[in-house]
């Protein structure tokens, strides 16, 4: 999953418009996760259950536990896009591996998107992060993806999707490979049982 | 009086906890853990069905996950999740493999790690009967017309940073598990009930191996 740099995004159009960005919307997303990882020499890997929920309240919260059913992480955003921490397995409990959880979803649910613009022929949406821009594409063969450019518009971070993942919703399935560390989440739909 | 009204209030909390479900506490554990003794001295293995729901409390879901269980004497357990996802825990020996959903296999042993021992060692005495000696927790029987219910607290700071407590129920007629339900510090449960329960099947260990 990891390793090298994901090279140079190149956006053609740049005849930037406004655009409304809406934030994903979800109810409820079941999904069978792993994570791969490394902190100096040492590779973890986690695997498990990731739950996706909207709250009655409006509030978002993503859930990562084993299949055996110990919570590894419980994350939370409140309407106003506010970030925290509701529990988190110890060997979890790094900032920057919290930064980085924090930022994927926060890219993927499109919370907390500064103001987008689309580009002319509308296959590009961006918004401006901290550093660099988040680029959600939308494929010739609808294929939908994300992308967190550097400064330079380098990739640094991939979201690849399902064919014909929903802009709105939630994708069935996705891999999240970040290019310059050992690191990366790949999600799969689990079916309701209902 | 107030030590009276203290021993009161603990005598009606105690027995308001087990009358949920109708159970009483068991004044000679002695008798039972001889009674399961006997059984598992002639219980070479186990293989049931399971429906394992995940409760959690404050997003208000329940996963919901079925599979397959094994347990052959003296310490092999299987544990496979069939559906909606695949995911199989194998213990054995002292060695644990685990494959997720994606197909990726990892293999420890558990003797590197104290938590994953006690956790290899409730799952082994809850299957062979032997959690009465299993000195990682408080345990307390009662039983109603149906069933023993088992309850562990973790007396170990390693077992008491991971979940609150395990209660295990037992088939009064054939002491086979019926349930086991372990409820985590924050209040969610992990229920598994095991249905369709079989002993002395055959078990062949190559459904236990690791590598």
């Amino acid at each position: 999953m990891a390793g090298c740099s994901g090279g140079r995004y190149v956006i053609q159009d740049r005849n930037w418009q406004p655009y409304d960005l809406e934030p994903a919307a979800f109810t409820r997303h079941l999904y069978s996760c792993q994570i791969n990882g490394s902190a100096g020499i040492r590779k973890y890997s986690f695997s498990g259950l990731l739950l996706a929920k909207e709250m009655e309240d409006g509030s978002k919260r993503v859930v990562f536990q084993n299949e055996i059913g110990f919570t590894f992480f419980d994350f939370e955003w409140d309407t106003a896009g506010m970030f925290r921490v509701v529990q988190i397995q110890e060997q979890m409990n790094k900032e920057p591996l919290i930064k980085t959880l924090r930022k994927d979803f926060e890219v993927l649910f499109r919370v907390n998107s500064s103001a987008a613009q689309i580009n002319g022929d509308r296959t590009l949406v961006r918004t401006r992060l901290q550093k660099g821009n988040a680029v959600y594409e939308t494929g010739k063969d609808d294929k939908k993806n994300i992308y967190i450019l550097d400064e330079k518009e380098r990739k640094v971070v991939s979201f690849i999707m399902a064919a014909g993942a929903p802009l709105s919703g939630l994708p069935a399935s996705l891999t999240i490979t970040h290019h310059k560390a050992n690191f990366g989440i790949r999600l799969k739909t689990i079916p309701s049982n209902d | 009086m107030k030590q009276l009204i203290s021993l009161l209030a603990f005598v009606t909390l105690t027995f308001t906890a087990w009358s949920q479900g109708g159970y009483t506490p068991v004044p000679d554990i002695n008798g039972v853990k001889k009674q399961f003794a006997d059984k598992m001295a002639h219980t070479q293995s186990l293989e049931s069905s399971f429906t394992q729901t995940k409760q959690m409390k404050l997003l208000k879901e329940n996963i919901v996950s079925n599979g397959r269980f094994y347990y052959k004497k003296d310490n092999k357990v299987r544990i496979d999740y069939q559906s909606p996802y695949n995911y199989l825990v194998i213990l054995n020996n002292g060695q644990m493999s685990i494959t997720d959903n994606y197909g990726k296999k990892t293999t420890m042993n558990t003797r590197n790690s104290k938590s994953l021992q006690s956790i290899n060692k409730v799952m082994v005495d809850c299957m062979s009967g032997n959690i009465f000696t299993n000195s990682d927790f408080r345990i307390s029987v009662a039983k109603n017309s149906k069933e023993y219910h088992i309850e562990m607290i973790p007396n170990t700071s390693d077992l008491k940073s991971l979940f609150k407590k395990i209660d295990v129920y037992f088939n009064l007629d054939n002491l086979y598990i019926n349930k086991m339900v372990i409820t985590e510090l924050n209040g969610d449960i992990t229920d598994m009930k095991y249905t369709n329960v079989k002993a002395n099947t055959g078990l062949h260990d190559q459904l236990f191996k690791t590598k």
